[in-house]
């Protein structure tokens, strides 16, 4: 067993270990911004180590070239890939929220631009009524009783992924 | 059974499970993403087994499951984004 074979040993174990903690991962976590956080190491890290493992083993680059070829078609692939899923997880988000709002016709917000606005709009939107309802109720610091239905409402509104 | 055939089949059953069990349940894309996965966990797979036996000309079946498995999910990806 020569140095070369346990460095190359020691590359395909640590490989194969990102990958399967990998997938472990996507399949304990919820939702699929977190799914996909999980999904990148096994193509960006994982799959490298494992192709360093075997560029090792192999000794001369030329019969390990393809190996290394296809470990880098699968390094840069990988985040475009994920990108790619993102952006159509994000549009996904969108729509439910716009669907959401147009299933609720009474509650329109004014001042609020658009589906595209992110989460602080809500938030200032929110605090600006609860401060209204404190000043209503006058020495009730907290303020938020009088408005807990809308709250509630707004908070329970599930966030992206 | 040499090292590079263990770790193949380590991640044909480890590795290729959970993707199954995701690509299974849940929402679309949830399962757009455990398919992604498991393309990836597929060509790694495919890459020790042709190590692992000794014919290089194997590796053409990784190198091929990668380019088309990024044609897929890409394809896949473009989809879920207008339609769904």
């Amino acid at each position: 067993m020569t140095v070369r074979h346990i460095i190359a040993l020691v590359l395909l174990v640590a490989g194969v270990t990102v990958i399967v903690l990998s997938c472990l991962g996507v399949l304990v976590v919820p939702g699929a911004y977190q799914k996909l956080h999980f999904a990148a190491p096994a193509s960006s890290l994982g799959g490298v180590l494992v192709g360093a493992g075997l560029a090792v083993e192999a000794a001369v680059f030329t019969s390990a070239f393809k190996d290394v070829f296809t470990v880098l078609v699968l390094a840069v692939t990988g985040p475009v890939v994920t990108t790619a899923t993102a952006r159509a997880v994000r549009a996904r988000d969108q729509r439910q929220d716009v669907q959401r709002r147009d299933d609720r016709p009474g509650e329109d917000r004014p001042g609020e631009a658009g589906p595209t606005e992110g989460r602080p709009t809500e938030g200032r939107h929110i605090e600006g009524r609860h401060i209204e309802g404190r000043h209503i109720e006058g020495r009730h610091i907290e303020g938020r009783h009088s408005d807990d239905r809308h709250s509630d409402d707004r908070h329970s509104e599930p966030g992206p992924g | 059974m040499n090292a590079w055939l263990w770790a193949a089949t380590v991640l044909a059953v480890a590795g290729l499970a959970p993707c199954l069990v995701v690509t299974v349940r849940s929402g679309a894309l949830e399962r757009l993403v455990g398919l992604e996965l498991a393309g990836v966990v597929a060509t790694v797979v495919l890459l020790l087994l042709a190590q692992g036996f000794g014919r290089s000309s194997y590796v053409d079946l990784a190198l091929v499951l990668a380019l088309l498995s990024f044609a897929g999910s890409l394809v896949f990806a473009r989809f879920l984004q207008r339609w769904v």
